[in-house]
């Protein structure tokens, strides 16, 4: 699959799964092999990124991404994005706040067939976990 | 320049980086190098071979290493881990030596034969983490 396909594919997957909540097309754009790990769970296949994405859409109902560019070359593609939400339920554990977060990422990603297969996310959690307003946050050396 | 000219020159200078030839970013980076950081801080060439230099006395014996490199005609992105020593000492911490291990993300772009702009994305909720300055935020209160 060419550079062009792999990003259509990253495209679809943000519009379509993300932002527009259509799970169905999953089974189109992630590869069998997917596997991806976080502090709220360990996801693979289809199946596993259909779990990822209703985690996500519990936590956060309103959650939005922006592509703001993308490089790719071979199989393998990197983009940088912003994500948008409103922490209304559970995530990993942590209770909700209420508080609407904006943050950005990069993304690297890897492609197997033209379909998604793993993905490695360097988003800016600090600047997440104080917009969220989740306190204590300091370690104060009692945990 | 070719993509494996760019690719080559990113070798270059985390080789150079790694044996602590600074002087690299002076030979690689365009006079108007400009790094975006994801915080919103944006440094100059000077400034980002200072911020360097405060992260060589913060983590003692920080070395990078490229785990995977994307590679076009004018641009690239990498993946990088760096490790090191927390001899840091901002926000009240104590330097306790331990290994850290922290992972970042880079644009790249390159203009004329030199390293033009970074836009860099870094996990310093894993550092903050690792060095005891934050607990894992799923973990508080368990």
């Amino acid at each position: 699959m060419s550079v062009e396909e792999n990003k259509k594919n990253h495209r679809r997957i943000i519009e379509e799964v993300f932002n527009n909540r259509d799970l169905s097309v999953i089974p189109e754009l992630v590869s069998p092999d997917f596997a991806y790990e976080a502090f709220y769970g360990k996801f693979r296949g289809p199946e596993g990124f259909r779990q990822m994405c209703e985690l996500q859409n519990e936590a956060f109902p309103d959650l939005h991404y922006t592509i703001e560019d993308i490089v790719g070359e071979g199989d393998k593609l990197v983009s940088r994005l912003t994500w948008s939400g409103t922490f209304k339920g559970n995530f990993g554990g942590i209770e909700p706040t209420g508080k609407h977060i904006v943050i950005t990422e990069a993304v690297f990603f890897e492609y197997k067939d033209g379909k998604e297969k793993s993905s490695l996310a360097i988003a800016d959690m600090l600047s997440f976990y104080q917009q969220a307003g989740i306190k204590p946050f300091e370690n104060k050396g009692d945990n | 320049m070719s993509v494996e000219e760019n690719k080559t020159l990113i070798y270059k200078i985390y080789d150079e980086y790694n044996k602590g030839n600074y002087d690299i970013y002076d030979e690689c980076f365009a006079n108007d190098f400009l790094s975006y950081r994801w915080d919103g801080n944006v440094l100059d060439k000077k400034a980002y071979k200072q911020m360097l230099l405060g992260f060589k006395e913060m983590f003692p014996g920080i070395q990078r290493t490229i785990q995977d490199i994307i590679v076009t005609e004018d641009r690239a992105a990498l993946y990088f881990t760096w490790t090191g020593k927390d001899n840091y000492t901002s926000r009240g911490h104590t330097p306790t030596g331990k290994l850290l291990k922290v992972n970042e993300l880079y644009f790249i772009r390159f203009k004329n034969g030199k390293v033009s702009e970074y836009r860099q994305y870094g996990d310093a909720y894993g550092m903050a983490v690792q060095l005891g300055v934050y607990v894992e935020a799923n973990k508080v209160n368990k």
